[in-house]
């Protein structure tokens, strides 16, 4: 497991991260979201040892974190880190090698993986004569061909098609469910969501949210929607019942203490037929605008 | 294929050499550079062994003889490419003058008296008159005339001319700074300085690449920072080396096979202080390549980063065939320029044993130095890759 503990970090005399805790677990994909300027990258430097930290420390397994560990962690930077007048061939076998595979390994497993990926027909080719989707599937394989032992991907989907997203977010699902612990930072909040088991969410340098994406982020007062086809006017009765929104055929509420709404429920069952009750969720694009804002 | 692992830096060294190999403007920047070698020994030769026609008019016997004996002694003095004399014979001297004036002959040899009667030559050109030619013939007039007076007047030549040989001894071995000197300095500097330029030039691209396109990041991440260091600047050297010891080679073959340069074996010498000056000149001249190319961001940084260096470069090389010697002296002594004035030197001849173990002495230091300079730059600055880094701040900052 990968850890940030109270990290700080400065540029020049602007603090850029302040005191930052959270943890990346085996088998967890950890979405890592905020503002253009928050410290994303800024913090997966820190933990792929390309940057130190001013206060704080980063372990891994309970031990303070070595570069030996970095160096067997997979990584992905922000912009397309790879060579572009090198064929995909060569560069894969690179990138093995430089991580400590014999060159035989390094071709071995580059070949294993274009040919999952796709890209075995074109692997004497330019990378700069592929698609912006299919470099990234290069680079995705340059991340793993080692066999790396916790990814850090900055911003993996920018940049894609819907197919390439679906691509990308199936390998990491499938390197989470091999143990791997893996970080990785996007704007797409809806991808993160759907695809995350937990979030950390990053405001001008401080942890805002940290925890299991789909967490109730509306904490002691949580908000219900009911529909049904009745009139519901007499619900108001309700006693401890805030009621929030309400048009034809639904109302969202707030229960003053937790009960209320069963009691809300039995009157409306009372009432007629409920085709719907259920808690609501701030979507993440939601609860990011409102953190931000 | 290896079944082994390789060291991180052997690694970056074969893909930068694999890379660099394979470049085209690589493989024109070879090829441009042997062309040169191989003009600059086809011009040496063709000026070396350029024959010149000389057409004297004459009025008599006595001056086809001393033409003729002019034709010998610039034989005697330049047997591989020796001027030729011809003579073209005319009634009169006005005849003679006139031919010099339109052109059909270079000159026209005419008997005249000076004021006291004695018989004299006369040699008459059409502006100029060639300096070989004009030697000779004075040469043999005197010959002639001597002889002729000596008879005269009953004196034994022989001891007329005891003591009157001239022996010739050079206490230093410098060479004169003729024309084939000249274009072997222009042809050996240019070899030397374009390597240094181009290789060194390869280190600061590959950085600032691997910067631009954030690969450098991957690359620190799975090794020291220090290995990538290694592995650019030895792939470069390799290369370097490579092509100035190759280009060496030909240009030495070249010269051998032409034949024009007297003393070759000191010129295989100086070639061989001019590699051993690359080699320590390099390692310096490198580290300050790859610290330019990591405080730049972008490849188009580097340009304006690139200039004071190619400045210092092209200085040494001009410097070294257009320097009074006494300049030249001094810049032996000073790292970097030394690189390309000392061998120069050594090629003009003259230098004391010592002096060019002690200017490799200063480059070895001065390269230690600027090694350990560049290098904390280098480690400090590759992480920047969002804006370009003052010089100031690279020196200021400890690593990112």
């Amino acid at each position: 497991m990968l850890e940030y503990h109270e990290v700080t970090r400065f540029y020049g005399e602007r603090r850029v991260l302040e005191n930052i805790s959270f943890s990346v677990r085996p088998g967890c994909l950890t979405g890592f979201v905020g503002a253009n300027g928050a410290g994303k990258t800024t913090t997966m430097r820190i933990g792929m040892g390309l940057l130190s930290a001013d206060d704080g420390y980063v372990s891994w397994d309970g031990g303070p974190i070595t570069r030996a560990h970095q160096r067997t962690f997979g990584y992905m930077p922000e912009e397309r880190g790879l060579y572009p007048k090198q064929t995909i061939a060569t560069q894969l076998r690179f990138f093995g090698e430089i991580h400590g595979l014999s060159g035989k390994a390094a071709v071995l497993r580059a070949d294993r993986f274009l040919d999952a990926f796709g890209l075995i027909g074109r692997k004497d080719e330019l990378l700069e004569s592929l698609s912006l989707g299919n470099q990234q599937r290069v680079q995705i394989i340059a991340a793993l061909i080692h066999g790396p032992t916790c990814l850090i991907l900055d911003e993996p989907f920018s940049g894609l098609d819907p197919l390439a997203v679906d691509f990308m977010s199936t390998v990491l699902r499938e390197k989470a469910q091999e143990g791997v612990p893996v970080l990785f930072s996007s704007h797409q909040l809806e991808l993160v969501e759907r695809l995350c088991d937990e979030l950390v969410m990053l405001v001008d340098g401080s942890i805002r949210v940290n925890g299991v994406t789909n967490a109730d982020s509306d904490g002691d007062t949580p908000t219900y929607r009911l529909e049904m086809g009745e009139d519901m006017s007499s619900l108001k009765a309700v006693r401890g019942m805030t009621i929030l929104g309400q048009g034809p055929g639904w109302v969202e509420f707030s229960p003053a203490e937790p009960g209320v709404e069963q009691e809300v429920l039995l009157r409306a069952v009372s009432l007629g037929a409920v085709t719907s009750f259920s808690r609501v969720h701030a979507s993440l694009t939601e609860r990011f605008l409102a953190t931000n804002r | 294929m290896t079944t082994t692992q390789r060291p991180a830096w052997v690694v970056v060294l074969l893909r930068e050499m694999g890379m660099k190999v394979r470049e085209k403007t690589f493989r024109i920047g070879i090829a441009s550079t042997l062309i040169l070698v191989v003009l600059g020994i086809a011009a040496l030769s063709f000026f070396s062994n350029r024959t010149e026609n000389h057409s004297i008019a004459v009025i008599d016997d006595a001056g086809t003889s001393v033409v003729h004996q002019s034709g010998d002694l610039l034989r005697t003095l330049k047997p591989d490419s020796p001027d030729e004399v011809s003579v073209v014979r005319v009634d009169t001297a006005a005849v003679a003058l006139d031919k010099v004036s339109d052109g059909t002959t270079d000159a026209a040899l005419i008997p005249v008296m000076d004021n006291t009667g004695a018989a004299l030559w006369k040699l008459v050109g059409n502006g100029s008159i060639n300096p070989d030619l004009e030697q000779a013939v004075a040469a043999v007039v005197q010959q002639t005339a001597t002889s002729a007076n000596a008879a005269r007047l009953g004196v034994n030549l022989e001891e007329l001319g005891r003591g009157s040989e001239l022996q010739r001894q050079l206490l230093s071995e410098k060479q004169g700074n003729d024309g084939s000197l000249f274009v072997l300095k222009f042809v050996f500097s240019f070899m030397f300085v374009s390597a240094l330029m181009t290789y060194g030039l390869a280190i600061a691209q590959s950085v600032v690449e691997e910067k631009e396109s954030r690969v450098v990041e991957i690359l620190a991440a799975a090794t020291s920072v220090k290995y990538l260091l290694v592995g650019k600047i030895g792939a470069n050297f390799i290369l370097g080396f490579l092509q100035v010891t190759a280009l060496t080679t030909i240009a030495l073959t070249g010269l051998a096979f032409v034949n024009v340069i007297p003393d070759l074996g000191r010129v295989a010498a100086a070639s061989g202080w001019f590699i051993f000056f690359f080699v320590l000149g390099f390692f310096a001249v490198s580290c300050i390549w790859s610290a330019l190319g990591s405080m730049a961001t972008r490849s188009e940084d580097l340009a304006s980063s690139a200039i004071p260096m190619q400045i210092l470069l092209f200085g040494a090389y001009f410097l070294s065939f257009t320097a009074p010697e006494e300049i030249l002296r001094v810049a032996s002594f000073v790292p970097v320029f030394s690189s390309i004035a000392m061998p120069t030197r050594i090629l003009d001849g003259g230098v004391e044993w010592w002096e060019p173990w002690a200017a490799a002495s200063g480059v070895v230091v001065v390269g230690i130095l600027a090694i350990r300079l560049s290098t904390n730059i280098y480690l400090r600055t590759l992480m920047r890759t969002n804006r370009r880094t003052s010089l100031k701040e690279a020196l200021r900052n400890g690593p990112s």
